[in-house]
């Protein structure tokens, strides 16, 4: 039901024009270079080392690997990571069958 | 910059979190909206900044996900606060030192003059205490336009005045009147009637040298010998018709650089006798301090000498510009025994030189060349004199308003057979 509640939102949302980027809930990523990168609308963090950081978002995770990885700044919002950053990889959730 | 300042402001701390569930406490801080930054990773746990309120805020939080917690570093302004809490004068005399840099930086703590030759310091002083303009006034009291245009006012050879606040401090920068090109009487008269026709005077006697007419009609030419109060240019330019006959007269205010040869008398003399003062090696020192009007003494400068000299030295203390009410200084007297003595010929000679050199240089300054001087020393009884005659080349003339001229003859003749006709 949520997932076809969500399917319609997005369909309104797509008829309407409305940038991708203002949708509540989508999250947004920002990389300058190689070392600056901001994100907003994320639920929480799921792994926390210099060399990795696992984020949960709406439907999945985002996963940033790299070095000297340090979260300069955590709040509700957004969150902003400074370090060098080789690979940002986003990780769908498995579709459970029986829910 | 200013999001250290703010942090600083609002106190925040440095904690390490560290458990099974250090995860989580991050994220419970993102749902509480408690703001964290520079968040590391350390072995067991993470470290983490967050404002005091925030810390306070996230407490049950700690008790609830169990997780372990310290304190690395307090930093800002209600840590500092606390940490001096039992200073008991500390904080008394903080804000007593706010209120006096307050106090001393609304008032004025000092005139200052500049620019004035003629008038002295102390004179100008006294002029503007009783306009009610003295040191330890406040400072949104001085109407700085006010002075200049009263002090103008006052004293008619000031020609500029300019009055300007410098931190606690008034300046005033004064141009006084030069004298000789600029006299007081031209200005008036000039003032008098820009419209009025003019006369270019001469204000000495003299041998007209040089002349380059500006405006007006050219009364005299090169080698014209010329009495105070005669017409150098006149004011009245006469119209001619076509037969070169005069049929009226344009006003104008007369204008030239009229150089003239003018004799000049010198004369100065100074007594032959003079009182030596021989100093003795003693001498009674007081140094004081001054508060506003109260002085306070150490040391005396009581004495029975006869003959004696007082030498004083005042300073004022000053933060930069911001200038404080405190002053001090030292009060000399030193005892001498007087000796009358005479000044040798060269000491005369020297000394009426010297004199007539910075009489010579004064006259220079005022564009007068000097052609030729045959000034010579003569020794009285009681007195030298310094006396004889300059020939000088000096610019010469004074604005004067011209006398009405009578209308020409054949014109008033005219006027009249024209009315008749009519």
């Amino acid at each position: 039901m949520s997932k076809e509640k969500s399917n319609f939102e997005h369909k309104i949302m797509d008829w309407a024009g409305v940038p991708k980027d203002v949708e509540p809930g989508v999250p947004v990523l920002t990389v300058t270079g190689r070392t600056d990168l901001c994100l907003e609308n994320y639920k929480g963090i799921l792994e926390y080392t210099d060399s990795l950081i696992r984020i949960k978002i709406r439907g999945g995770q985002i996963c940033i690997a790299g070095s000297h990885l340090q979260i300069r700044s955590y709040t509700g919002e957004e969150m902003i990571i400074s370090g060098t950053v080789d690979m940002i990889e986003y990780m769908g959730q498995k579709e459970r069958k029986d829910a | 910059m200013l999001d250290q300042m703010i942090r600083y402001v609002r106190g925040y701390v440095r904690i390490r979190v560290s458990g099974r569930f250090a995860e989580r406490f991050l994220n419970s801080c993102s749902h509480h909206k408690v703001r964290l930054w520079e968040l590391k990773p350390v072995p067991e746990g993470y470290e983490m900044n967050l404002f005091l309120s925030g810390f306070r805020k996230m407490q049950p939080v700690i008790k609830k996900t169990g997780i372990r917690f310290v304190i690395i570093k307090r930093i800002g302004f209600p840590f500092w606060i606390y940490q001096y809490r039992k200073r008991h004068f500390f904080f008394p005399g903080f804000f007593l030192c706010i209120l006096a840099v307050y106090f001393l930086s609304s008032h004025i703590w000092g005139i200052e003059f500049s620019g004035n030759l003629t008038h002295t310091d102390a004179l100008l002083l006294k002029y503007l205490e009783s306009e009610n303009v003295h040191s330890g006034m406040k400072r949104s009291a001085v109407d700085c336009a006010g002075i200049a245009e009263d002090m103008r006012k006052t004293f008619p050879d000031i020609v500029w005045v300019s009055a300007s606040l410098d931190g606690s401090r008034l300046k005033i920068q004064i141009k006084e009147n030069d004298g000789y090109l600029e006299s007081s009487e031209e200005t008036e008269e000039e003032t008098k009637g820009a419209s009025a026709p003019m006369d270019l005077t001469a204000d000495m006697d003299g041998v007209i040298t040089d002349i380059i007419p500006r405006e007006g009609v050219v009364m005299v030419t090169e080698g014209t010998e010329v009495k105070k109060g005669d017409i150098l240019v006149s004011g009245y330019v006469p119209v001619l018709n076509d037969q070169k006959e005069i049929i009226a007269y344009q006003e104008h205010k007369a204008d030239a650089r009229i150089i003239a040869q003018v004799s000049l008398d010198y004369r100065d003399q100074i007594h032959l006798f003079y009182t030596h003062k021989q100093y003795d090696l003693v001498k009674k020192q007081m140094q004081f301090v001054q508060l506003g009007s109260v002085r306070f003494l150490f040391g005396s400068i009581r004495h029975s000498y006869s003959y004696w000299t007082m030498e004083g030295e005042e300073r004022q203390i000053h933060i930069g510009s911001l200038m404080l009410p405190v002053t001090y200084g030292s009060l000399t007297i030193r005892p001498y025994h007087p000796d009358a003595r005479r000044y040798t010929t060269r000491e005369i000679r020297q000394r009426l030189t010297e004199r007539f050199v910075r009489y010579k240089s004064d006259l220079e300054k005022k564009g007068v060349e000097i052609i030729e001087n045959d000034v010579k020393i003569y020794t009285e009884s009681e007195e030298a004199v310094a006396a004889g005659r300059l020939k000088i080349l000096t610019p010469i003339g004074v604005l004067k308003e011209s006398e009405p001229l009578p209308v020409p003859e054949e014109e008033k003749e005219k006027d009249t057979w024209d009315l008749q006709n009519q």
